[in-house]
């Protein structure tokens, strides 16, 4: 039995509150991130950049142009992980499920790894005609390609097949692999240093010009994956008995299938891949809500964004003036998270 | 209700459904019954929709099966399949509810539904309890409180309807056995057509109108409970020498005579 107990048993209205517990947790926790880092802004600066004060000018562009950008891209992504781990857990029916695990994260890593290293060579035109963009496109179409890849192989299989998805993920994150490494040997000094930062996953350097298309597409997706929260509730008693229900299974799983794609392609296409939060967040919120995805796919959302702006919040300010990959901080308490857990299930087998 | 006709299911080169047609009726409950193997999970799942059938048709209500959209299939059709685990910790009352997924009804509509049913399985204290918490048999009968829910607005509307359950006694005791017969059998009194496929040839004869006894794939015999299930059928399906005795005021048993092979 994979499943986790349920700490407590909420009635409707105190999941909800848990709800507005989370946004006040959330807005805390960004304004709190938006004041700490290598300038610290106090109330009295706060109050006087909300006055448009002029003597608090270098601090307001601090604010507007440099934190604001990266900390809502944290909280998007975060979101966006954590609602599209939920779902995956729901479509695999297994709790372990992580976007990261069917080969679209490192996927778009490919497809940004590329332009990096061939964008002065083989890929000078696509690098042109894409300017500021090249990097998030070339993740993006890597993302989308992978996806296309194991849809493709697990149609082939006849039936839509959820471990012929999950194998051909661990075939795709191989091949990967093997590409990433071929690229870093024959990547020059430079190329390596934006590849190696890129790969364990940052948000720095991003204005809102590059980030606006991103945060369009994950926040659709968002919105979208939460539209098919009652079927993907029914589709967690397995996928017969979903359809005897009145789901219709195969649209269910392309449309998440797709949305996840979208998401998770469009957050590695900026940060590189941050892995484990589409793993621990919806699990921890399983634990107190309960598997309901009315209040799953918000709480994780939530969770999710309060995680990546905390974990945002550590790499910027642990080791100043320089920052810690933030792929590093969310895998450094995930891995050890993952073990834990697959050792109570192991335990749980065990009689 | 639903009729199948010369049904023929291939898997991987090996026939498991040869030419089959079937047939159940508003108000009847029908059995198939038959050894291992002999594909009667295999029927019921293709008069589900659930596999691909390679010839044959299907239809329910006089609509082919094809031509239903899934939402209102699910209106007039309700499935008991044989694995009902679930991965994560439901608790019953959610599980029973995700059965009003197709139906539009008012909460209150629908809770009366819910609490009727739970009475009737007597589930009622399962309810606010995790389902991966519970035994094997009690997370069966939770799964039948939701078919026979999802049922319910078919048969107060009186719309003809179905329920189709594939050994819903098999992890039961006797009490509980005869509980979800005797619910089925309701069921079907009150207008469903109801297929269940058992192992029980006892509990087959008792609470249905007629059996369909499958072998490799093939109706060797169908009709009422006592023409199918003679001493003759049997030996030459189960080879086991046994006929159905009727005592009177009790329900029809198995008599099975000295086998063979027993020392």
């Amino acid at each position: 039995m994979l499943a986790v107990s349920r700490f407590f048993v909420f009635s409707t209205s105190q999941k909800c509150l848990v709800l507005v517990v989370l946004s006040l947790t959330l807005a805390t926790s960004m304004l709190v991130s938006l004041s700490v880092g290598g300038v610290s802004i106090s109330v009295a600066n706060w109050l006087a950049i909300a006055a448009g004060d002029a003597s608090v000018q270098g601090l307001s562009s601090v604010l507007t142009q440099i934190r604001l950008p990266r900390l809502v891209l944290a909280v998007m992504v975060g979101a966006s992980l954590a609602a599209t781990g939920a779902a995956m857990q729901a479509i695999f029916r297994n709790p372990l499920a992580d976007p990261g695990l069917i080969g679209i994260s490192s996927g778009a890593a490919l497809g940004a790894i590329i332009t990096i290293v061939l964008g002065s060579s083989v890929l000078g035109s696509f690098v042109a005609l894409f300017g500021l963009y090249a990097i998030p496109v070339g993740a993006f179409l890597g993302g989308v390609v992978v996806c296309g890849c194991i849809y493709r192989l697990t149609l082939r299989a006849g039936q839509f097949n959820v471990i012929s998805l999950l194998l051909a993920g661990i075939a795709i994150n191989a091949i990967v692999g093997a590409f990433i490494g071929i690229l870093t040997i024959t990547s020059n000094d430079q190329e390596l240093r934006d590849l190696t930062f890129w790969s364990m996953g940052s948000l720095a350097g991003n204005t809102f010009d590059m980030i606006l298309p991103a945060l369009i597409v994950m926040t659709f997706s968002c919105a979208s994956l939460y539209k098919q929260r009652i079927a993907l509730n029914l589709y967690v008693l397995g996928e017969q008995s979903a359809k005897h229900l009145g789901v219709d299974v195969n649209a269910l799983k392309k449309r998440v299938f797709l949305l996840t794609a979208c998401a998770v392609g469009a957050a590695v296409a900026l940060c590189g891949i941050i892995g484990f939060v589409g793993f621990i967040v919806p699990h921890i919120v399983r634990m107190f809500l309960g598997p309901d995805h009315k209040y799953l796919l918000p709480a994780s959302m939530l969770g999710g964004a309060i995680l990546m702006s905390i974990a945002d919040l550590v790499s910027r300010t642990i080791v100043l003036p320089s920052e810690l990959p933030i792929g590093l901080i969310t895998s450094a308490l995930g891995g050890p998270f993952f073990l834990w857990m697959l050792l109570k299930m192991q335990s749980k087998q065990s009689f | 209700m639903i009729n199948a006709r010369r049904l023929a299911v291939n898997v991987g080169g090996k026939v498991i459904l040869n030419e089959v047609s079937f047939a159940v009726d508003a108000g009847e409950v029908v059995a198939v019954v038959g050894p291992n193997g002999a594909g009667k999970s295999t029927l019921l799942k293709a008069l589900c929709g659930d596999v691909t059938v390679q010839s044959g048709h299907i239809t329910i209500a006089e609509k082919p099966l094809h031509k239903w959209d899934l939402k209102s299939l699910a209106k007039v059709r309700a499935v008991l399949c044989q694995s009902y685990d679930v991965e994560f910790p439901f608790l019953v009352d959610e599980i029973i509810n995700m059965a009003s997924f197709a139906h539009q009804l008012p909460l209150e509509k629908w809770q009366e539904i819910v609490n009727d049913v739970c009475v009737k399985l007597d589930i009622n204290e399962l309810r606010s309890k995790s389902f991966t918490q519970l035994s094997g048999g009690e997370k069966q009968r939770v799964q039948f409180a939701r078919v026979l829910c999802q049922l319910q607005p078919a048969l107060h509307q009186k719309v003809p309807c179905a329920l189709l359950i594939d050994e819903p006694t098999a992890n039961l005791d006797l009490f509980h056995q005869f509980q979800i017969m005797q619910l089925a059998k309701q069921s079907a009194k009150q207008g469903a057509a109801v297929v269940m496929v058992v192992h029980d040839l006892a509990l087959a004869a008792s609470f249905s109108n007629r059996i369909y006894l499958l072998e490799r794939g093939e109706v060797k015999a169908s009709g009422l409970p006592d023409s199918v299930l003679n001493m003759a059928q049997l030996k030459q399906t189960y080879n086991i020498p046994a006929e159905l005795s009727q005592v009177k005021g009790c329900l029809p048993s198995l008599k099975v005579h000295q086998h063979p092979l027993s020392v």
